[in-house]
């Protein structure tokens, strides 16, 4: 295999949408047992790219070569048969069928009429082999009993049996903890020996040093450049993605007077998720909670908001003994919840950006049985500027905005209920760099306003940067916290909802 | 600080796409105009223009309550042939205690079985379409048994009309005297319903335009019709939006049975007679005439004024066909297609504008 086989050549290659231009005559080239990285902000265009790729547009301009041979890439179909695999962030499993059945979905070795049972278990132990899980999993299992990280690794496998000259990757790590990356990353090395080139689309730029050969930024359709990974740092890839030299964002001091108990939370427990919490939340205070998944935070999160059912415990709001109904009783209390889930639960994409952000006072605008839209007209346009959303039309559509101001969207929404305590789950989830950096200091700002925040994320540097105390929570309990005058760090915080140290004995 | 450099690509969509998806069937009540007035040049007379609004005015008032349903995600309203057969034989069980009697028992009927409909498919999140095609055979089975097969005319009140029926044989129980109603002028009073015209106009598109108005008023002024456009749009997010989802959607079920109702009683009253059959084909040519409205399938887009749009153009090829001379069968083969062509290019133009999801 030479050093510098070109495995993928892309040049000038556009596709418009109706009204956008997501690819603008972008040229980009991989070669053979490279590991590529494609990065940059939400709607830069990478999925656009990639999709085009994979077959999902006839109707892209520009020419694309794979191994020399001049390609079209008009059907997924097509694109197969040329050797792209794709591993997309989402994955395609059906969930009561076995590993094995899964894998090889479409090709399934036959004799006769009938599935030839022991020729299909022989395949894919090697292909699970491939990715070293020929040990750990029976191909028998049914696909809803294998882990998410193992889900993962399986469909990598399956888009491997294939024998890909080109394997896309796109955020494969977003769901993974970080000894699982190290196993990913170990079996990404093993794919590029054999001479697959590999895209690799990550936000979560330690991966991208650690992982990637060269790097290729996009922005606003267009390519930026395309640099070897030793001769960049953070900093100059960060500029090139948004455009503009951007700080890490450093929480200063924290609210002075941070005395005054808002939320007072007692034995609070959903059977199952959320056991026996107790915390007191202060006017004006940013309480991050961390945990592992599973560890029942987003769970409380949906408590506290009466999203969930509460089985008993005491939450005592301003002064005012509180029974938890439903969610519309404790938006009028003042306690707003950002679900975690944009897509599904935040934001109803076909609607405008109005019906979105008014959607949570529909009641409280209205007169006699009546909306009364206007009334949301000062609010619209004080949130507006406040988070500096673009497009600044409230009438467009929602699904229209990239990622990062889909999520100022989001927050305004919860916003413009006025709430007093204000529960974000992980607000910057899927936001680029520059929106994230606005998130933060609008979540600063309100909380100098008196605002209180519970901020669940599992962004450790997020958390650390803006909580002024650190909530641990493992398997439904709250087991202890970090406070400022602790000092808590990422490494501190990591440890504590590992269980690997104590949380209030911690030692160095 | 945080004013990033503007993006320069187009935001919104060419207005051409937007205009065909929103006033789409306004322009082809025009193209049918012309073609109207090619084929018989009295087709533009008022006489015929009544004509066209008067065969669409049961269909305008049943698609007035289903646009509800669709616009709240849910695909249709099904159980509205049996609504509209149920809650008008029930009219003409009180009617004769008076007009009045009968509507308003109808239109509780019609609420009790939207209520039934809306919390099955707002609480438990049954699939409409299932349950509400349970719901009509369950409706019909329901009317034949107690009829044991056999319909009710407004003005029959002989001994055994009264052991057959919903109510008929209790109201016969409490009431000894019941025999002695002066069923004549009761039951010319109901069938004159569909038969009334004031000032040379039909009571029944009085009517239609009435609910329609309602309707629009309901849909897009409410609290209610707001709430119902963000959980249409995604029934989680409306949840998750501390909105009353199941409320909302038990609600626009309600709207639905209602106004199959009143055109139920329209209905009975244009037939004569109370039976299961009154109402048939209506919950499809509805759901036609709503998508050909632009109401989206997938909820939460389109308004009361495209589904009139919607209505009237059903109306206008009717009569344009039937104008050719063609005949009934053949008409509904074609009422069939352009059910199809106007679904399909729904879901087209929706996927082209990038809105095919959640």
């Amino acid at each position: 295999m030479g050093e510098s086989a070109i495995a993928l050549q892309m040049n000038e290659v556009s596709k418009q949408f109706p009204g956008t231009l997501a690819v603008n005559k972008v040229s980009f080239e991989v070669k053979a047992g490279e590991v590529h990285a494609l990065m940059g902000e939400n709607g830069a265009g990478k999925s656009t790219l990639m999709k085009i790729l994979a077959g999902s547009f006839a109707d892209y301009s520009g020419e694309i070569i794979i191994g020399g041979k001049p390609v079209q890439l008009h059907t997924p179909h097509m694109a197969k048969e040329e050797g792209v695999g794709m591993v997309y962030q989402e994955l395609s499993i059906a969930y009561n069928r076995s590993v094995e059945e899964n894998m090889f979905a479409g090709k399934i070795p036959t004799k006769g009429l009938f599935v030839d049972q022991a020729a299909l278990r022989k395949q894919s132990l090697e292909s699970l082999a491939k990715v070293k899980l020929e040990d750990k999993i029976d191909p028998g299992t049914e696909m809803k009993n294998i882990s998410q990280h193992e889900s993962q690794l399986i469909e990598m496998a399956k888009v491997m049996n294939d024998n890909p000259k080109i394997l896309v990757m796109d955020e494969p790590t977003s769901a993974l903890s970080s000894e699982e990356v190290q196993m990913l990353f170990e079996i990404i090395r093993e794919i590029k020996k054999e001479g697959v080139a590999i895209v690799y689309i990550s936000h979560h730029l330690p991966e991208i040093f650690e992982i990637a050969d060269r790097v290729t930024v996009l922005r606003d359709g267009k390519k930026i450049d395309t640099c070897d990974i030793k001769d960049v740092d953070n900093e100059t890839l960060v500029e090139m993605m948004i455009g503009e030299k951007i700080d890490d964002f450093v929480r200063d001091c924290p609210g002075a007077d941070c005395n005054d108990v808002i939320l007072k939370v007692e034995n609070l427990t959903h059977y199952g998720f959320v056991h026996d919490v107790s915390f007191e939340l202060y006017s004006g205070e940013i309480l991050g909670v961390v945990g592992l998944a599973g560890s029942g935070r987003t769970e409380l999160g949906r408590c506290l908001s009466g999203a969930d059912r509460v089985d008993y415990g005491r939450l005592v709001l301003d002064d005012e003994e509180i029974t938890v109904k439903g969610m519309s009783q404790m938006l009028d209390k003042g306690v707003a919840y950002l679900s975690e889930n944009r897509k599904t639960e935040g934001l109803a994409l076909r609607l405008s950006n109005r019906n979105n952000i008014l959607s949570t006072i529909i009641g409280r605008l209205s007169q006699f049985f009546f909306f009364r839209p206007k009334k949301g007209d000062p609010i619209l346009k004080e949130l507006y500027e406040k988070l500096t959303i673009y497009p600044h039309d409230p009438e467009i559509t929602t699904s229209n905005l990239s990622g990062g101001n889909q999520q100022k969207i989001l927050l305004a929404k919860w916003l413009s209920t006025k709430p007093k305590v204000l529960i974000l789950d992980e607000p910057t989830r899927g936001v680029d760099v520059g929106a994230k950096k606005l998130i933060h200091e609008t979540i600063v700002k309100l909380a100098e306003e008196g605002l209180s925040v519970i901020l669940l994320s599992s962004d450790l540097p997020e958390l650390v940067a803006l909580s002024d105390r650190v909530a641990v929570m493992r398997q439904g309990h709250l087991i202890g916290d970090l406070t400022k005058e602790d000092g808590f760090d990422e490494n501190k915080v990591l440890l504590a909802a590992n269980g690997e140290r104590g949380v209030f004995s911690v030692e160095y | 600080m945080s004013n990033t450099k503007q993006d320069i690509r187009k935001t919104s969509h060419n207005s051409f796409t937007l205009i065909v998806n929103k006033f789409g069937v306004f322009f082809m009540i025009l193209v049918l105009s012309v073609v109207g007035v090619l084929v018989s040049p009295s087709f533009l007379s008022s006489t015929n223009l009544l004509n066209i609004l008067n065969a669409v005015s049961y269909l305008g008032i049943v698609a007035a309550g289903i646009a509800f349903v669709i616009f709240c995600g849910q695909y249709g309203d099904l159980s509205a042939p049996m609504t509209m057969a149920t809650t008008g034989v029930i009219c003409v069980e009180f009617m004769r205690y008076g007009l009045w009697y009968g509507i308003i028992a109808a239109v509780i009927a019609g609420a009790v079985i939207g209520m039934i409909n809306g919390f099955v498919i707002g609480k438990l999140r049954v699939n409409a379409i299932i349950w509400t095609l349970a719901m009509n055979f369950i409706l019909e089975g329901l009317v034949r048994w107690s009829y044991k097969g056999t319909q009710i005319y407004p003005d029959m009140a002989t001994e055994k009309t009264y052991t057959t029926g919903f109510f008929l044989p209790i109201m016969a129980k409490l009431d000894p005297n019941i025999m002695d109603i002066d069923l004549v002028s009761r039951a010319a009073a109901f069938n004159g319903l569909a038969t009334t015209y004031p000032l040379g106009v039909p009571l029944v598109l009085y009517v239609m335009f009435g609910v329609m108005i309602t309707g629009y008023i309901i849909m897009s002024k409410t609290t209610f019709g707001n709430q119902l456009k963000v959980v249409g749009s995604s029934y989680e997010v409306g949840k998750m939006s501390g909105i009353n989802a199941t409320r909302t959607v038990m609600m626009a079920f309600m709207m639905s049975s209602i106004f199959a109702s009143i055109a139920g009683v329209f209905m009975t009253s244009l037939n004569q007679v109370g039976a299961f059959y009154i109402g048939q084909g209506y919950d499809f040519q509805a759901v036609t005439a709503i998508i050909l409205g632009g109401m989206s399938l997938s909820g939460g887009r389109g308004s009361m004024i495209g589904v009139f749009g919607g209505v009237f153009t059903l109306g206008l090829i009717s009569n344009i066909l039937t104008l050719l001379g063609i005949g009934t069968f053949t008409q509904k083969m074609i009422t069939g297609a352009i059910f199809i062509t106007v679904v399909a290019v729904n879901a087209k133009s929706l996927r082209k504008l990038g809105r095919d999801y959640a």
